[in-house]
């Protein structure tokens, strides 16, 4: 295997991972906020709750914005794959085929 | 469900149920690990591609870094995610332990108390029986006469420590259950892990295990100077909440929060939208952030008062509370939200100038408040919001009490659903909260004779409160909610003692002691709309709503609050 192909193998995983577990993330903060938290308002007492639904606010808005770098990150993986596939092409079919003399 | 209103022994505590969902609060803290796990996961990720991704370049070198910032940013989220999970857990638990077993006894001591009021008539009525005994009457009726009395005692007494132990069990119970509450908040005020010295630690268990108002600005009283500023600024969404900390600091720490928050959007509308309009509120007309919680879900919620001011023309801070003889609070209906705090904090300042107009010597405070998770066309026809709103609306109007003189007017202005929450807050609580004057404007009704979920078995209670309510004659949202709805079926204008004012147009009083006409008001709306969008988009319904300046309603309610009546 070659070293264009080692790391275009380790590009995709990286991509794949970064998708999966950011994304994960962000998809439990998300819900978490949005659903009811179990505290009500006992005996008249709404401060647990609204600083329960706060906190998993903030924490929910920091995932979400934790995930848009994540994002940011995947796409520049993308694009240094891309250019691996576009110089793959740009060689030719081959090009590192063992026949081919080693001129380094 | 309480059907009695019984109070404990030793503690005075009310003996009502504790609300809980230990379902739900085991779905939150079991799916916070799996949230916690993901991160950290996310975190192993990042933390291999900064070190061990393959090649090299600026391509390269940059996506590294950026994957290690990214996973440093994560870091304290998480952090933050395993504090809150231990305060749910611990909550949690002590819900499932201590809270159950004081709802549990509930039943039991309702009974028991029944047992201990029968014993008490049997033992009266075998006392005088025993009693009215003479010498006439036989040996053996003086003895079934002592029998019964002895018997009747001993049952009485019986009863009495039955129940006395009960109670001893359930104040216990609910101790434990209340500290378990206090820790749970200063835990989550914590959650972010600063750490500051052990007696500022110490103050805010003390300030989240307060009770009351008064309790609050005792503790906050006896902080330094240098702790209070600390805590100001390290936990401005606690103090700038907290209903018994003097409104100045709250107003300062809620600023503090608001910059803070705004700098790390956007967050997306309708946040954003909202955020920009508080702002806008606070730097274009001199409102100030009472209450700020732009994080919580389904909506955002917050107060904005008017009408103070916070400096003396040297700078020197002043209180906000000086020469203010009038303080409004007006809660809005179905649907209402930050998104029409522009509206709403137009109307706030009409009615500082046209109260000061109309008093003598009046100086008015009104304060905008969206401080509930107002219903949707669902919700409305139950009382599931108006329960959950009036529970804050009521910590709102107790910390209001708290900080004004008992010489301030309080008059609480509800729209709608708001006048269904308002009359909820005043009308179940045990006193008025301090609202002399409670005004429905297009009311979709306000609770029936009694609301058990908040009440018990007690009939709403409106006693030193003044009663004032108006609907416009085409205003057929304000009945069609009023007839439709589970719970909230009354015409607050067939309350005893009510006065109806009007809001179908004629001559009222203008800003320089002449008259004018006041518009009708033609629908439902506050502002703009009448019943809504209609055919022509009801173009004929704009500035004419219930709080709209140039209304006869509007007027009104001006007039109430400056002189206690609607215009003659």
């Amino acid at each position: 295997m070659s070293d264009v192909e080692i790391d275009k193998l380790a590009l995709e995983g990286a991509i794949v991972l970064i998708d999966s577990s950011v994304g994960n993330y962000v998809a439990y903060a998300n819900d978490l906020w949005q659903r009811d938290t179990g505290v009500g308002n006992p005996v008249g007492r709404t401060s647990l709750r609204v600083t329960l639904e706060s906190v998993l606010g903030e924490a929910s808005l920091d995932a979400r914005a934790q995930h848009l770098a994540g994002i940011g990150i995947t796409d520049r993986l993308k694009q240094i794959n891309d250019s691996f596939t576009d110089l793959d092409v740009s060689m030719g079919k081959g090009w590192d085929d063992d026949y081919v003399t080693d001129l380094a | 469900m309480t059907t009695m209103s019984l109070t404990s022994p030793n503690r005075g505590w009310a003996l009502e149920k504790i609300e809980y969902d230990s379902g739900q609060l085991e779905g939150i803290y079991t799916d916070l690990g799996k949230l916690i796990d993901e991160g950290n996961n996310a975190q192993i990720v990042l933390h291999n591609i900064e070190d061990g991704l393959e090649g090299r370049g600026d391509s390269i070198s940059l996506v590294k870094t950026e994957s290690g910032s990214l996973a440093s940013r994560m870091k304290p989220t998480v952090s933050s995610l395993e504090r809150i999970a231990k305060v749910i857990r611990a909550y949690g638990e002590a819900v499932a332990q201590h809270a159950k077993a004081a709802n549990d006894l509930i039943d039991d001591i309702e009974a028991a108390q029944a047992t201990l009021d029968s014993a008490a008539a049997d033992f009266t009525t075998a006392q005088t029986n025993e009693r009215e005994c003479t010498a006439d009457d036989n040996r053996e009726a003086r003895s079934t006469a002592e029998q019964d009395l002895s018997d009747a005692q001993s049952a009485l007494t019986t009863a009495r420590n039955t129940l006395e132990d009960l109670w001893e069990n359930w104040e216990s119970a609910y101790s434990l259950w209340d500290e378990a509450y206090d820790a749970a908040v200063a835990g989550l005020v914590r959650s972010d892990g600063t750490t500051l010295t052990v007696l500022t630690m110490a103050a805010i268990d003390d300030l989240a295990g307060a009770d009351t108002p008064a309790e609050v600005a005792e503790i906050w009283d006896n902080l330094t100077d240098a702790q209070k500023d600390t805590l100001r600024r390290t936990y401005p969404g606690f103090i700038g909440n907290l209903e018994g900390v003097p409104y100045l600091d709250r107003f300062l720490a809620n600023k503090i929060s608001y910059d803070a928050v705004k700098a790390g959007g956007p967050y997306g509308d309708p946040l954003d939208g909202q955020l920009e309009q508080l702002g806008l509120e606070v730097t274009d007309f001199e409102g100030q952030l009472l209450e700020f919680h732009p994080f919580e879900y389904p909506q955002a919620t917050a107060a904005v008062m008017y009408g103070i001011t916070l400096e003396d023309e040297n700078g020197n801070p002043v209180d906000p509370m000086d020469g203010i003889t009038n303080v409004n609070v007006l809660v809005g209906g179905m649907f209402s939200s930050l998104d029409d705090l522009k509206n709403w904090g137009q109307s706030a300042r009409d009615l500082n100038q046209f109260a000061e107009a109309y008093g003598d010597g009046t100086k008015s405070a009104t304060i905008a408040w969206f401080g509930y998770d107002s219903p949707d066309l669902a919700s409305e026809h139950g009382m599931n919001s108006a329960t959950e709103g009036a529970a804050a609306l009521t910590e709102t109007l107790r910390g209001l009490d708290n900080e004004v003189s008992t010489n301030v007017t309080t008059s609480v202005i509800g729209h709608s659903y708001g006048s269904t929450t308002a009359f909820l807050a005043v009308g179940g609580s045990d006193d008025n909260l301090g609202v002399d004057n409670l005004i429905a404007i297009g009311s979709a009704g306000v609770p029936d004779n009694y609301h058990a979920n908040w009440t018990g078995d007690d009939p709403m209670d409106y006693s030193g409160t003044d009663i004032f309510a108006t609907r416009a004659p085409g205003d057929f949202v304000a009945r069609y909610g009023e007839v439709s709805s589970f719970g909230h079926g009354t015409n607050p204008e067939d309350i005893p003692g009510a006065v109806s004012f009007e809001s179908d147009g004629g001559e009222v009083p203008d800003l320089y002691g002449g008259t004018e006409y006041g518009l009708e008001t033609p629908g439902h709306a506050t502002h703009d709309g009448a019943n809504g969008p209609g055919p022509l988009g009801e173009w004929w319904a704009k500035d004419n709503g219930y709080l709209s300046r140039d209304t006869e309603s509007f007027r009104n309610i001006a007039h109430i609050i400056a002189t206690g009546e609607p215009i003659s």
